[in-house]
């Protein structure tokens, strides 16, 4: 088992690779009472397109088939895995993302038991015909409920904008006629191509002994056999380079009552995995606090002339094979709010160059707000990411910030803010609205 | 530590080394009264934006940044009869960084800023201020519309409490409120909100507590002569179901249940009322989760909740349009089932399980150590953790039933969907 220590935080993270290649990271954390444990699989929505195990030939599977499978991996014959979770007092859960699946558990006792439920019920499939059909009516609605959330529909739209071409634009759940194709045996297929164990990770934070837990898994796991990995083809469908496949602007009309708006700009240039990665990441967040952080000149601008209110928001996702940014408000005249944003975006310049008071302070906030997230199991767990960044953690975190300079911040913004890579969605009130009837 | 800095005003230091952080909350406890509400709510969008040392958004900005990114919120909530207006502040333990800086300190000073010297131009706050955010409260209040599971049960909520209207109106005001109060009248307000309001200021982490002792004792609270205001608020029990409905553009359903039941915080039946929600709606082992949810594909969601400050209880699912009637019918057999003792010794077992993991696993957030300090001393009573677990445990199932029999329908409200947007 590796062992690296972070003195700074008075922590330490354990790691270590089991004979059929499951990845294992466990992260002890004193005066805790809950242990958080998830189990991930490399595979998100956007795996439409692989070529099943066992076969020799690419094959298209319906949209919302990884989220499918995650629902239906509770279900067993004779028992439902958040039942056997419930007798341990444990709560569990799952998320599909566009890249990974997860499961999850968090518990205060039990952790030996719940541990082999996560495991057990994870690594033994069971799908029927029967089973099938009727979670496609739970899904289906599911489903529903997202097409009535207008910032869900502000997101996505936006995505299609970006990657028309590419399976990112489907919801992760599919839709209620791609999921109505889904059947037990795609379903198997696309179980042995993903769940391989060397396609997976373990991670466990809080409440443990990271000799004991992993004599527990140790013994779990050598009881299992797994068939050879071989490594899994999937088909990402290229975009293009120079941005002339994205969609510049698009409009839809909900029953909202004010309108939302949306600037995406796409990241063009594929970013290198592993330490690369993270400093990216922590280069475009810190450029993004320069350019409309709350101390920054931009948002006070913005903010006092009504162009932007308490909904602003701005997010930047990377995960393997691509990375946006997206700015989104509500707004009365979204028109002005994009050209607002944009503008900001294309005189980058003007924020950037010559600060570095402002980069020192925005660089101290955010190993503040690291800090901040070394108090929640959850933030520890999710941040780590094994495919996109390798063995980093949340603690290295500062380091890297710590070292960014101001050059660093303009090759980023150089390289990412790009006006052909600029686009535009909103969601605009019903010209007429629906006549409310009450009694 | 618990200390009275005045009559109505106390300090309660919190230490422990569990957590990375430091935080520091102050809330101002008053009376829920109807023509307050706004106000109060308003006067938290003021307060978390400005100040006389930072009079600009940046400017409060660059402080909390210059703090190593302190995180600085305000917000309201109702709680039974009271409303509060909360103030929190967290700030990285300087020890987790290569600085000298003293970060606590520097906190409470900054709270103690926002508090007292807020941005005011003669006899009231800075109008320009004021102005803009009364147009982002109408925005945001406005917006809460489109959420509308947010929206359904803040109807029910109104058909609940129709004979109280403080306990109708959402914590956070209302739009035609906004439209008549004035920057004069609102300072007024926050004077005498300064000196009437119950005062908790709340200080957890690895702390130095003779230090904040005498940084909070330096401001000079004055004694509160208004009455300490009462917990728990009694909803109205009408004994009859009553519905209301109202057709949107929305693909899913929300059908939301408000029932009576008289049960209060740390009263009589709490504990079993407490199992008792577990098992009706809710857990994931609960009866509405099985039976409405997972076997009969009814919803996407199906809860169920306590307020035991107003003693309700209400249910929350979200369906489609064309199952009303099944689904009311199954959620009034799920309690029915349960009234007729429906229900295993092993599965109560397994429920309390999970209500000891939610309490033990609250214990590592910060933030509810202070959510506790506060209901104790809004309750004025305190119980330690490991008799919270006792009672949980000692419930019974005769318990569970009894509890479930005091149970009546009241209210419904059914939003249901056109499918005109799609």
């Amino acid at each position: 088992m590796q062992v690296k220590k972070y003195e700074q935080f008075n922590e330490s993270c354990f790691q270590t690779k089991l004979s059929n290649g499951l990845t294992v990271t466990m992260l002890p954390k004193a005066g805790f009472h809950k242990t958080y444990a998830t189990f991930t699989t490399n595979y998100g929505s956007i795996d439409n397109t692989f070529v099943p195990a066992g076969g020799d030939e690419l094959h298209r599977f319906p949209d919302g088939i990884a989220h499918f499978l995650e629902h239906k991996m509770f279900e067993k014959a004779d028992h439902d895995a958040f039942q056997t979770f419930g007798e341990y007092g444990a709560s569990a859960n799952a998320f599909t993302s566009f890249t990974k699946t997860s499961y999850l558990f968090s518990a205060t006792r039990n952790l030996k038991e719940n541990l082999e439920t996560l495991l057990d019920f994870v690594q033994d499939p069971y799908f029927t015909t029967q089973t099938v059909e009727k979670e496609k009516g739970i899904i289906g609605q599911e489903i529903e409920m997202y097409n009535d959330d207008p910032s869900w529909r502000l997101y996505f739209g936006m995505i299609g904008n970006l990657y028309p071409n590419h399976p990112l634009q489907y919801d992760i759940a599919g839709t209620t006629q791609s999921i109505a194709k889904i059947t037990a045996e795609d379903l198997y297929a696309a179980y042995r191509t993903f769940y391989h164990p060397e396609n997976m990770t373990l991670f466990i934070v809080g409440k443990l002994d990271p000799d004991e837990v992993l004599s527990w898994i140790e013994a779990n796991q050598s009881a299992k056999t797994f068939a050879d990995f071989k490594p899994i083809e999937r088909k990402i469908p290229a975009t293009a380079e120079d941005g002339h496949d994205i969609i510049p602007y698009r409009t839809i009309e909900m029953p909202v009552s004010r309108a939302k708006s949306i600037v995406g700009v796409k990241g063009l240039q594929p970013i290198t995995a592993g330490m690369p990665a993270l400093k990216y990441r922590a280069a475009v967040n810190v450029l993004l606090e320069m350019l409309f952080g709350d101390t920054s000149q931009n948002y006070l601008r913005l903010y006092d002339a009504g162009v932007i209110d308490d909904t602003f928001g701005y997010d930047f996702e990377l995960q393997s094979g691509f990375n946006f940014l997206t700015f989104s408000g509500e707004s009365d005249d979204p028109a002005k709010f994009d050209a607002a944003v944009i503008d900001v975006l294309e005189n980058w310049q003007t924020a950037i160059t010559g600060q570095e008071d402002l980069l020192a302070l925005v660089k101290k906030e955010m190993i503040g707000r690291v800090v901040f997230m070394t108090n929640s199991l959850e933030a520890i767990a999710n941040r780590y990411d094994q495919r996109l960044f390798g063995s980093v953690t949340l603690f290295d975190e500062p380091e890297v910030l710590n070292q960014l300079t101001l050059a660093d911040v303009e090759s980023v913004a150089g390289q990412l803010l790009k006006s052909q890579a600029i686009s535009e969605y909103q969601i605009r009130p019903q010209a007429e609205e629906l006549k409310k009837s009450e009694n | 530590m618990q200390t009275q800095l005045a009559k109505g005003v106390q300090l309660t230091t919190v230490v422990s080394h569990q957590f990375k952080t430091n935080q520091i909350i102050v809330n101002f406890r008053a009376p829920l009264r109807r023509d307050t509400i706004t106000k109060r709510a308003l006067l938290s969008n003021l307060l978390e934006t400005s100040a006389a040392d930072y009079p600009d958004q940046r400017a409060l900005a660059n402080a909390l940044a210059a703090m190593y990114g302190a995180a600085f919120g305000a917000g309201v909530s109702r709680k039974g009869p009271t409303h509060n207006l909360r103030l929190a502040l967290t700030v990285a333990n300087e020890q987790y960084l290569t600085t000298d800086q003293p970060l606590t300190h520097e906190a409470i000073q900054f709270l103690q800023n926002v508090i007292l010297k807020p941005l005011v131009t003669g006899d009231q706050f800075d109008q320009p201020t004021f102005d803009r955010q009364v147009t982002n409260l109408k925005a945001a209040i406005k917006s809460v519309a489109d959420d509308k599971q947010y929206y359904a049960a803040q109807r029910l909520n109104a058909a609940l409490f129709q004979d109280e209207p403080a306990q109708q109106v959402p914590s956070y005001g209302t739009v035609a409120d906004l439209e008549t109060i004035t920057a004069k009248e609102l300072f007024t307000y926050y004077q005498s909100l300064l000196k009437d309001d119950q005062i908790d200021i709340i200080v957890m982490g690895d702390v130095d507590e003779a230090a904040v002792l005498a940084q909070w004792q330096a401001v000079g609270f004055t004694d509160r002569l208004t009455a300490r205001p009462k917990p728990f608020y009694r909803h109205q029990n009408r004994r009859q179901y009553v519905e209301n409905s109202e057709i949107q553009a929305l693909s899913q359903a929300k059908l939301n249940l408000g029932y009576d039941l008289p049960v209060f915080y740390r009263g009589d039946h709490y504990y079993a009322a407490l199992v008792f929600n577990e098992l009706f709606g809710g857990s994931p082992l609960s009866k509405l989760f099985m039976n409405v949810r997972e076997k009969a594909s009814l919803a996407y969601y199906a809860s169920s909740s306590l307020d035991t400050f107003r003693g309700v209880m209400k249910v929350q699912a979200g369906i489609d349009s064309k199952k009303h009637d099944q689904v009311l019918a199954i959620i009034g057999e799920q309690l029915t089932a349960i009234q007729n003792g429906d229900f295993t010794d092993e599965l109560v077992d397994q429920l309390k399980l999970g209500l000891i993991n939610d309490f033990e696993s609250s214990l590592d957030s910060q933030r509810t150590f202070a959510i506790q300090a506060l209901i104790d001393d809004l309750t004025q009573q305190s119980l330690p953790d490991a008799e919270w677990l006792q009672r949980i445990q000692a419930v019974t199932r005769e318990q569970i039933i009894e509890v479930s029999k005091m149970v009546t329908l009241n209210d419904g409200f059914f939003l249901s969907g056109a499918q005109t947007c799609k």
